[in-house]
């Protein structure tokens, strides 16, 4: 068990900047054009890791560490994601709550890295994530916890094994919330369409990608796979709301990452056709996430 | 002459040193007793006779006890070593004045934590106050200060006014002693639960009761405002849980009320706590925050055991506990950082500060140590605590029907609370020490001497360890959660230990993974090339420092979503003319209690100005009103 989750892990950490390169495929193949191929992303990290770095005078320490934690704090997540029907390398009970802290120490440092360059742009991004920060983390944590209520354990492994009992059949309207609320968390957590538009030309409209703009070289790769991670972790946690259990080992692990692409491609298809949300309404779908995990505690609580 | 007064000088100096190193000392020894008892050692009695009527003298360190004078040892003796750097040199005297009352502080607060006869207990807290009256007026030539000493004095005298009350109904109630433990559960519990929680909730700085605590701790010298938000807050929080543990069985609304409680002021505290300027003024209301934290830990517990649920009651209890030390630890950290920059830039203005942790180098390390831990970073101990809540509210979202809304208030208020200190802990950190200077202040500071930065280290030190080794910190403190949960069953405290075990390998794999990362980067590097260049600025070619973010532009989006939590108001003077002039902005933020709750009852000061006409300041009939007052108590007494 414990040598198929280090596989599992292992296949996140290699597949997680993919995510990336199939939503730009698809971006473009809405637009009309080709695209570039969808390994590009591991192409441009290869590319940034042999480049030489440029600090800002204004930064001290934290902007040089801060990408190495970064990293960390996403890997650690990775390690405690359960994949495929398998709980994760890391996984004890309350991991649930260890989870959301951890990604919330990867914020924290993006955003003070992004602070120590002195810029009023990344100061920007920095205080518009942690805004989002404060607004979705209770809505994230309330929806963890209505699907902890209803399989009465509070580890991820038993959190994400949710779909794999009868829980839809019985349960379909709490967890069709619950899983709305997951999908919404991760458009903001990753910073997707259309809360904030990756493919911006314009500072003034980023959130995450103005926080890098002065990291360069292997600083930037680190901050662009901890981004990568994010994506992949987010999805996998998604999938695994809704994915059942399969016979064979293969076909779960195959079932997991056919899970996580496809929902790649739905954000995909979703930033081909929208555009990016006015910054002021940003708390309002924030907000309403939180008031629909309320919503499905309330259903869950009505249960039992 | 010359001479004679160099000798004097340095046997001031000498006094100086040898009152500080017995603090210290005394500190050790409490701080290694205090281990003793929790690591299984019996509990320590004293008791003797007083010639005071109710009174006795009678101290015991139980487990208890033992917990919250661990935070009272280290922060005390790291306060007294940093405080002799910190102290103005100008007048001895108020040197030697300020030693003095440090040592009352802490040998009152000491007494607090282990007093178990109700006078005895009420003559240490009228002590505590006092003495750290005098600490918080100090620097009394200035206005602000007075001012906030006056606030201090009459919120303490009101909280003390209500414990009286408090003693005496539990004394009444227990046939004369307030402290006796293990009685029947009494037909007024719930209504002395309200006064425990409104006459200690003043100390401890509970919404809306805190409003002295950001006028008075920013005001003391910063060791002071170290000991008091780290430790001396936690008398009152020590006080409920004390007064739970002598009431017996809570019942399930005091669990909720304390929940509610510990929200509100979590959530206010915070909310007001980013939308300061002054440094000290944003950690004075994060401590309200953190206590916040603690009260809904403290209201799990108590929900749990209410409902019979002991891993809820187990969790909460031990966030809360735990969390009484690890705040001590990184907000005694973090008072004396900020005094490091008071120290040396003259300044506790964010808006003049930036750039320090290229200037201070040391501080700056120590600082962001300590914000980390106040933004629940796993490897410091802030988040042991706060996950231990947050759990205790998962699994109070078990319970059956209405309750587990408690459950969801505790998680979901917890992690809004959070949420809001983690973008404080930011905001200050990044105003303050990243970034460009914003005045002159800021760009001539220097490192501060050694003396002020061990402690720093020591308690960044204790800060790190109680975050990788949590399950050692829930192993010495389970002697004292054990006293205030009741009995476990076996197994029980099985979820803690694991959850903090959890978190514990968590933090060093996740260590371990960004050294190894940042290592396998820096080799990468040493073969590229690296330079140093001006901050892009998008293409502008003239950045000024003014062009930065400050703390309250970084807040401004949350403050647009939470704003109506604090009182603010914002002046625009623009003329509506051709050609504009220079436009001016005034924006003032005050408490939301003060103005919104406190400030209709000046309403009050109308009918007591009638009253003032008993003040006259004439002795003699000063002495009547006495004689008047005993002779009727007397023919009461006599009827």
């Amino acid at each position: 068990m414990m040598a198929r989750a280090w596989a599992d892990a292992v296949l996140g950490l290699a597949l997680a900047p993919l995510l990336g390169g199939i939503i730009v495929r698809i971006k473009a193949r809405v637009a009309g054009r080709k695209g570039a191929p969808l390994w590009q992303p591991y192409v441009e990290l290869v590319k940034l890791m042999q480049k030489g770095v440029v600090y800002s005078t204004t930064s001290t320490w934290m902007l040089r560490m801060a990408p190495a934690g970064i990293v960390a704090g996403v890997g650690v997540a990775v390690l405690m994601m359960p994949f495929g029907g398998v709980r994760g390398v890391i996984s004890f009970e309350g991991d649930v709550v260890v989870f959301v802290l951890v990604l919330g120490v990867a914020r924290v440092l993006t955003v003070l890295s992004a602070l120590d360059t002195g810029s009023s742009f990344e100061g920007m991004g920095a205080s518009r994530e942690m805004m989002l920060g404060v607004m979705s983390e209770p809505a994230l944590l309330i929806a963890l916890a209505v699907v902890a209520r209803q399989t009465e354990r509070c580890t991820l492994a038993e959190i994400c094994a949710v779909a794999q009992g009868g829980a839809w059949a019985a349960q379909w309207p709490v967890l069709a919330l619950v899983c709305a609320v997951m999908g919404v968390m991760m458009i903001i957590e990753t910073a997707r369409v259309p809360v904030d538009d990756p493919a911006t030309h314009l500072e003034l409209t980023m959130i995450h990608e103005v926080m890098v703009l002065d990291h360069s070289g292997p600083d930037l790769a680190l901050m662009q796979y901890a981004h990568a991670l994010k994506m992949w972790v987010w999805g996998v946690l998604c999938v695994n709301m809704i994915m059942p259990k399969w016979s064979a080992w293969w076909m779960q692990t195959l079932a997991g990452v056919g899970g996580v692409v496809a929902l790649t491609c739905v954000i995909g298809l979703v930033e081909s056709s929208m555009a990016r949300w006015r910054m002021n309404k940003l708390p309002q779908l924030a907000a309403g996430a939180g008031a629909v995990a309320l919503l499905a505690l309330i259903i869950e609580m009505w249960r039992r | 002459m010359e001479a004679k007064e160099g000798t004097r000088m340095a046997w001031a100096a000498a006094v100086e040193r040898a009152i500080v190193w017995s603090i210290v000392a005394a500190c050790v020894a409490g701080g290694a007793v205090s281990m003793w008892v929790l690591l299984g050692g019996a509990a320590l009695c004293y008791e003797r006779a007083w010639p005071l009527p109710y009174a006795r003298m009678a101290i015991e360190l139980d487990a208890l006890s033992a917990w919250f004078m661990l935070p009272l040892s280290i922060v005390g003796a790291a306060g007294a070593v940093y405080g002799q750097a910190y102290l103005p040199h100008k007048s001895r005297g108020k040197r030697l004045a300020a030693w003095w009352w440090y040592g009352w502080l802490l040998a009152s607060m000491a007494i607090v934590f282990m007093a178990r006869n109700a006078v005895l207990f009420l003559i240490a807290w009228e002590v505590m106050t006092v003495a750290s009256f005098f600490l918080v007026t100090m620097d009394d030539e200035n206005a602000e200060v007075r001012y906030a000493g006056c606030v201090y004095l009459v919120a303490g005298h009101a909280g003390t006014a209500i414990l009286i009350a408090l003693f005496v109904v539990l004394g009444t109630a227990r046939g004369g002693e307030a402290f006796a433990a293990g009685g029947s559960v009494l037909p007024q519990a719930g209504a002395l639960f309200v006064l425990a929680v409104a006459g200690f909730g003043v100390k401890a700085g509970l919404v809306p009761l805190h409003v002295w605590l950001p006028e008075a701790h920013p005001a003391a010298p910063s060791h002071v405002s170290a000991l008091m938000s780290g430790v001396m807050i936690k008398t009152g929080v020590y006080g409920i849980m004390r007064m739970l543990m002598l009431l017996g069985e809570p019942a399930a609304w005091w669990g909720w009320s304390l929940i509610g409680i510990g929200v509100m002021t979590g959530v206010v505290g915070a909310m007001h706590a980013i939308v300061q300027r002054d440094m000290k003024r944003v950690l004075a209301y994060s401590s309200v925050d953190n206590v916040g934290i603690i009260m809904i830990g403290v209201g799990c517990g108590v929900l749990g055991r209410a409902l019979e649920m002991p891993v809820m009651s187990a969790c909460g209890f031990a966030g809360a506990l735990l969390h009484v030390l690890h705040h001590g630890l990184f907000k005694g950290l973090l008072f004396m950082g900020a005094g490091a920059v008071v120290h040396r830039t003259g300044t506790r203005m964010l808006g003049e500060l930036g750039g320090l942790a290229r200037r201070m180098r040391w501080t700056g390390v120590l600082m962001c140590t300590g914000v980390l831990a106040m933004a629940a970073a796993p490897v410091l101990n802030g988040c042991v605590s706060e996950a231990l809540v947050l759990m205790s509210g998962l699994y109070g979202m078990q319970a059956a029907g209405a309750h587990a809304a408690a459950g969801v208030v505790a998680l979901g208020g917890l992690a809004l609370t959070g949420g809001l200190a983690a973008l404080c802990s930011v905001m200050l950190y990044g105003v303050a020490f990243l970034g460009e200077a914003r005045s002159r202040a800021g760009e001539v500071a220097e490192e501060v001497g050694e003396e002020m930065r061990m402690p720093m280290v020591v308690l960044a030190g204790l800060c790190v360890m109680t975050g990788c080794g949590a399950p050692l910190t829930l192993m010495a403190c389970e002697a004292a959660l054990t006293a205030v949960t009741g009995a476990l069953a076996p197994g029980v405290l099985r979820v803690p230990f694991g959850l903090l075990t959890g978190i514990s390998s968590v933090a060093l794999i996740g260590a371990g993974v960004g050294a190894v990362v940042y290592i396998v980067r820096r080799r990468l590097r040493r073969a590229a090339m690296s330079a140093v260049q001006p901050t892009w600025g998008c293409g502008y070619a003239q950045p000024t420092a003014r062009m930065q973010y400050t703390g309250m532009s970084f807040v401004q989006p949350v403050v647009r979503v939470f704003g109506w939590m604090v009182s603010m108001r914002e002046e625009c003077a623009l003329e509506e003319v051709a050609f504009p002039r220079a436009a001016e902005v005034r924006r003032q933020v005050d408490d939301v209690a003060v103005r919104r709750l406190y400030a209709p009852f000046s309403v009050m000061r109308k009918v007591l100005e009638r009253v003032r006409m008993l003040q006259h300041g004439r002795v003699h009939l000063y002495l009547m009103y006495i004689v008047v007052t005993l002779l009727l108590i007397l023919l009461w007494k006599a009827r």
